[in-house]
C-alpha cells in the first residue's frame, strides 16, 4: 500500500512538470526540454539544504525557491531570444550540465553515492505519506485550475498569440520578451519546487535519477494528450504513467525476468507513440479546440476503441503464436488474419 | 625556463590527445552536418547510429569472429543503411506530412528512444568489450599512442577529406549544396532531391557508424554511448555553423583539443561542463538568427 | 502623429537600398508612398517600425506634446508610442478565432499580465461592442469562427491594427490579396478614422487609382532615395515620376 501511495504520490508530480511543460510549450511554444535539469535542480538542492546545512524542510524549501527563481530566470535570460531549435538546444545542454555537476560536486551532493535522508515537512506516524499525498493533490489541482483558468483569460490568448507569431504580435505594441520570461520562470520555477517536493517521495538521491528520459516521459505525456488543450498534460500523463508505471506494475502479473524489461519496453513505446502521434495526430489526443465538457466523453470513447484494439491485438498475437490447428480451420472462412508483413505498408 | 617547457609540452599533450580523442567526433559532427544541411533539422536520432555502429561491429567482431579490422566497413556499411531506412520511413514521410522543423526534432528524440530501448530488449544494456586487434605502442613527442589510435586517425582523416572533396569539388557535392541552399531551384534545375537525399542520408549514417565503431574500440560499447556522444556532436557543428561541412570539421578539432586541455587541468566531466556552459553562452550570443 | 526620418539608411552586405536625407511621414492625413519594385519602400516602414535595424540615421516622433528619438526603442514600444503597421505578406495568429485576435490586439498590457488570471472573467463591454460594430461591416465568411482564406487573414490584419487606434497607421500593400470592395471599405473606415482626427495614414500600394482617390500627399520612392513628394497632382505631372515609374 504504502508503495502504491508513492507511486501515485510520483504521478501527481509528473502531473505538476506536465502542466508546467504546457504553459511553456503548449502555450508559448518554448520548446525546454530540460524538464529534468529544473526537477533535479530543484530535487538536489532540497536534499543538500536538508542534509548538508541541516534546515528544516520550511527553511529548505524557501532556499530552494529562491535558487530556483534565480537559475530559472538565467536560463530564460540565455534562451528565450533564440529560435525555438537552438532553445531545445540550449535547454538540453542545461539538464546535461546539472547532472554532470551532481555527480562531480561531491564535497555538497555526494555524487554517485547517493544523498539521504530527506525528512517530510512533518511526521505523523503512519499516516505521513497519505498527509503528503493530500498536500501533493492540492497543489497539483491548484496547477490544473490555474492552467483552465488562463487558457480563458486576456493572457492566455496573449500567450498563444506569442507563440502562433511573435513578431507579429511585437508589432501590436505586446512586449512579447518580458511576458514569455513570466511565464517561462514561473513554470521553470514550479518543475523545481516540484522537484523539491518529490525528495522526501524518494528520500534517498542518487545521480541516476537524474536521466534524459524524465523528461522525455513528460514530454511524451503532454504530446500525446494534446499539447495545447488545456486538459491534455493532465489526459496524457493518466495514459502514459498512468497505465505503464501504475496499472501494468500494480495488477499486472508479471514475472521477475519481465519486470527487468517493462522500464526498457515502457519507453520503447513511449518513443514509438511519440513518433505516431506526431506523425499522424499532430495535435495529440485531445485537439486544442475540443471543449473542456467534451473531454471525459472522448476519454471513454478513447478508452473503448483503444480495449477493444488492444483485445483484437491480443487475438491476433494468441492465433499467430499458438496457432490451434482445430480452431483456426473453424475459422478460416470469415476472418484473415493480418501478416506480419502487413505493417510496412 | 623549466615552466616554459611544461607549457610546451602541455600544448603538445592537449593537441595530441585530443585530435586522437575527437577523431570519432569529427566523424560524427560532419555526417550529422550534412543531414542539417541538407533537411534543416537537428536530428537526435543521428546519435543512435554512432550505438548501433559499434553493436554491428560487435555482432561482426564478437559472434561471427571475424578480426575487428574486418568488421570497420561492412559495420559502418550497415549504418548507413540503417540511416537510409529511418530517413525513408520515418523522416521522409514525416517532412512530406508537413511536420515542422521543431517538431521534427522531437521526433528524432522519439526515434532514438525507439532505437536505444529496442536495443536494450534485443541485446540487454550490459558494456560490451570489442576483441582489439594486438595492439603496439609508439611514442611520438614524448607522448605515448598505440597503433589503434593512429589507424583510426589515419582512417578519419581519410573519410573526413574524403567528404570534404565530395561536397565542396564534385557534381555529387554541388547537388547536395543546391539543394541546401535553394531546394526549389534545384529540383527546377533537374536535380532529384529524393535520390540526393538517400545518398547523403547513406554517407551522413556510415560516418556514425565509424565515429561508433572507434568510439568503442577506445572505450567500450553500451547502448548509452550514441546518446552521450549526440550532445557533443550538436554543439559542436552549431558551434562550427551548422549547415557548413568546413565549419564542423574545424570545430570538432578545437572542440577535441579543448577538451583534452580542460581535461588535463580538471576532471573530465568539467571539460563537458565547460564546453555545455559555453555552447548555451554562443547560442545566446548568436542571438535569434538560425541556428 | 508625425514621424521625421534624418540621413536614414539601410544598408546590406555594403549595398546600400535605403537612404533617405530628410523627410517626414503622417503629417497630411493620408498619404501615399509608391515607386517600383525594389525600390525600397517596404524597408522604408520597417526602419520607421523598428522592425530593421536601420545601418545610421535618426527617427523622431513629433506628436503634440512629445518629441523624441525611436532609434533606441524596441519595435513594440514603437507601437506603443502609436505607430502600427499592417503587413504585406499574410501574418496571422492561426489558433484565435476572428474576436479573440482582435480582443488580444485591443486589450491594454495591463489588462493582459499574470493578475488577469484570477480575476472575474473580464468582458470588457465597451471592446465587445467596437468589435461588433467592426465586424458587421465587413463580410467574414465565420465571424465567430477563425479567418479562413488568405483574404480573410489579410482583412483582419487590417482590422487588427485599427482597433489598437493607432495615431499612424502604416499600411504596406492592403489591395493585395483583398477584393475590390472589400478594399473600398476598409479605405473608407480609414478615412472615416482620419477625418475624425484619430490617426493619419501611410499607404504604400502599387494601385495607382486607390492613390489617387485617397491620398492628400504622396512620396515617390526611387532606389532607396525620395526623388519628389507633394500633392498627387503634382506627383502626376513631374517628369521624373512618369519616366522611373508610371511606364511611359
Amino acid at each position: 500500500m504504502a508503495y502504491f501511495i508513492f507511486s501515485l504520490s510520483l504521478l501527481l508530480i509528473y502531473l505538476g512538470l506536465a502542466l508546467a511543460l504546457h504553459v511553456q510549450f503548449g502555450m508559448l511554444g518554448v520548446a525546454n526540454f530540460g524538464v529534468v535539469g529544473f526537477w533535479g535542480l530543484g530535487m538536489y538542492a532540497m536534499a543538500v539544504f536538508q542534509v548538508q546545512l541541516d534546515l528544516s524542510f520550511v527553511d529548505a524549501f524557501v532556499l530552494v525557491t529562491v535558487l530556483s527563481l534565480a537559475i530559472s530566470w538565467l536560463i530564460g535570460w540565455l534562451v528565450l531570444r533564440l529560435d525555438p531549435q537552438a532553445t531545445l538546444c540550449a535547454t538540453i545542454a542545461f539538464a546535461a550540465i546539472v547532472a554532470l555537476l551532481i555527480v562531480t560536486e561531491k564535497w555538497m551532493t555526494m555524487g554517485v553515492v547517493g544523498i539521504g535522508t530527506i525528512r517530510y515537512p512533518l511526521r505523523i506516524g503512519d499516516g505521513t505519506e497519505y498527509l503528503y499525498f493530500a498536500v501533493l493533490v492540492a497543489l497539483v489541482v491548484g496547477l490544473q485550475m490555474l492552467v483552465l483558468r488562463l487558457h480563458k483569460s486576456p493572457t492566455g490568448r496573449l500567450l498563444q498569440a506569442i507563440r502562433d507569431n511573435e513578431e507579429l504580435c511585437a508589432s501590436l505594441g505586446k512586449d512579447t520578451i518580458r511576458v514569455k520570461m513570466f511565464w517561462f520562470v514561473g513554470a521553470s520555477v514550479a518543475m523545481c519546487l516540484l522537484g523539491a517536493l518529490s525528495a522526501p517521495l524518494n528520500q534517498f538521491l542518487t545521480p541516476n535519477m537524474i536521466v534524459p528520459s524524465v523528461t522525455f516521459a513528460v514530454w511524451i505525456a503532454l504530446v500525446l494528450g494534446g499539447k495545447e488543450h488545456a486538459l491534455g498534460a493532465t489526459v496524457g500523463v493518466f495514459v502514459t504513467f498512468g497505465v505503464f508505471d501504475i496499472l501494468i506494475e500494480t495488477y499486472a502479473p508479471v514475472s521477475p525476468e519481465l519486470a527487468v524489461v517493462v522500464p526498457n519496453l515502457k519507453l520503447f513505446l513511449y518513443g514509438l507513440l511519440l513518433m505516431a502521434v506526431l506523425v499522424y495526430r499532430p495535435t495529440g489526443f485531445l485537439a486544442p479546440t475540443t471543449p473542456p465538457e467534451e473531454v471525459w466523453s472522448r476519454i471513454k470513447s478513447g478508452a473503448i476503441t483503444s480495449f477493444a484494439a488492444a483485445q483484437s491485438g491480443v487475438k491476433t498475437l494468441q492465433a499467430t503464436v499458438n496457432p490451434k490447428p482445430k480452431s483456426s480451420q473453424d475459422d478460416k472462412p470469415d476472418t484473415t488474419p493480418s501478416e506480419p508483413g502487413d505493417d510496412k505498408t | 625556463m623549466i615552466e616554459g617547457e611544461q607549457f610546451l609540452s602541455f600544448i603538445i599533450d592537449a593537441i595530441f590527445i585530443g585530435v586522437l580523442q575527437a577523431s570519432p567526433l569529427i566523424l560524427a559532427a560532419m555526417g550529422f552536418t550534412l543531414i542539417y544541411y541538407l533537411n534543416g533539422f537537428i536530428n537526435f536520432g543521428y546519435g543512435e547510429g554512432i550505438t548501433y555502429g559499434a553493436y554491428f561491429a560487435s555482432l561482426l567482431n564478437l559472434t561471427f569472429g571475424f578480426s575487428f579490422y574486418v568488421s570497420i566497413l561492412p559495420a559502418a556499411l550497415m549504418t548507413g543503411g540503417l540511416s537510409v531506412l529511418t530517413y525513408l520511413y520515418v523522416f521522409r514521410p514525416a517532412i512530406q506530412r508537413g511536420v515542422k522543423p521543431s517538431e521534427l526534432i522531437i521526433l528524432s528524440v522519439g526515434l532514438s528512444f525507439v532505437l536505444r530501448y529496442g536495443l536494450i530488449l534485443v541485446v540487454g544494456a550490459e558494456n560490451v568489450f570489442l576483441d582489439e586487434p594486438p595492439i603496439a605502442f609508439f611514442t611520438f613527442a614524448g607522448t605515448g599512442a598505440t597503433s589503434l589510435q593512429f589507424i583510426a586517425l589515419i582512417l578519419v582523416f581519410t573519410f573526413a577529406f574524403n567528404l570534404y572533396w565530395v561536397i565542396y569539388h564534385t557534381g555529387f557535392g554541388e547537388k547536395v549544396r543546391g539543394l541546401a541552399d535553394n531546394p526549389d531551384l534545384a529540383q527546377v534545375s533537374g536535380i532529384n532531391p529524393h535520390r540526393v537525399s538517400i545518398y547523403v542520408w547513406f554517407i551522413a549514417g556510415s560516418a556514425a557508424g565509424l565515429a561508433g565503431i572507434f568510439q568503442g574500440v577506445f572505450a567500450l560499447v553500451n547502448p548509452l554511448m550514441g546518446w552521450n556522444l549526440i550532445l557533443i556532436t550538436v554543439m559542436v557543428s552549431i558551434i562550427g555553423g551548422v549547415g557548413s561541412v568546413r565549419g564542423a570539421l574545424f570545430a570538432a578539432v578545437v572542440a577535441g583539443i579543448l577538451t583534452a586541455a580542460i581535461t588535463l587541468i580538471t576532471k573530465p566531466l568539467y571539460a563537458e561542463v565547460a564546453l555545455l556552459a559555453a555552447f548555451i553562452v554562443i547560442l545566446w550570443r548568436r542571438g535569434p538568427k538560425v541556428v | 502623429m508625425k514621424l521625421s526620418a534624418t540621413g536614414l539608411t539601410k544598408s546590406y552586405t555594403g549595398h546600400t537600398v535605403l537612404d533617405i536625407a530628410n523627410a517626414s511621414f503622417g503629417g497630411h492625413g493620408v498619404e501615399g508612398l509608391i515607386g517600383p519594385n525594389g525600390a525600397g519602400k517596404s524597408t522604408l516602414l520597417g526602419c520607421l517600425t523598428r522592425r530593421i535595424e536601420a545601418t545610421t540615421g535618426d527617427v523622431c516622433v513629433d506628436d503634440e506634446d512629445v518629441s523624441q528619438s525611436l532609434m533606441s526603442m524596441q519595435s513594440f514600444e514603437v507601437a506603443r508610442l502609436g505607430v502600427i503597421k499592417t503587413n504585406q505578406r499574410i501574418q496571422n495568429f492561426d489558433s484565435l478565432t476572428i474576436r479573440d485576435s482582435l480582443r488580444m490586439a485591443a486589450t491594454p498590457p495591463e489588462r493582459q499580465d499574470w493578475r488577469s488570471v484570477w480575476r472575474a472573467p473580464p468582458v470588457d463591454e465597451e471592446l465587445e461592442t467596437e468589435i461588433d460594430a467592426l465586424l458587421s461591416r465587413f463580410p467574414f465568411s465565420d465571424p465567430k469562427g477563425y479567418a479562413n482564406s488568405g483574404g480573410e487573414k489579410k482583412l483582419l490584419d487590417i482590422l487588427r491594427c485599427i482597433i489598437v487606434k493607432p495615431k499612424l497607421l502604416l499600411m504596406d500593400e492592403p489591395t493585395a490579396g483583398l477584393p475590390d470592395e472589400i478594399t473600398q471599405d476598409v479605405m473608407k473606415l480609414v478615412q472615416e478614422k482620419v477625418d475624425a482626427g484619430d490617426m493619419t495614414v501611410v499607404i504604400i500600394e502599387h494601385d495607382l487609382d486607390l492613390i489617387w482617390s485617397n491620398c492628400s500627399y504622396v512620396h515617390f520612392l526611387s532606389e532607396g532615395a525620395i526623388l519628389f513628394e507633394g500633392t498627387p497632382d503634382a506627383v502626376k505631372k513631374n517628369r521624373v515620376v512618369a519616366e522611373k515609374y508610371m511606364g511611359v
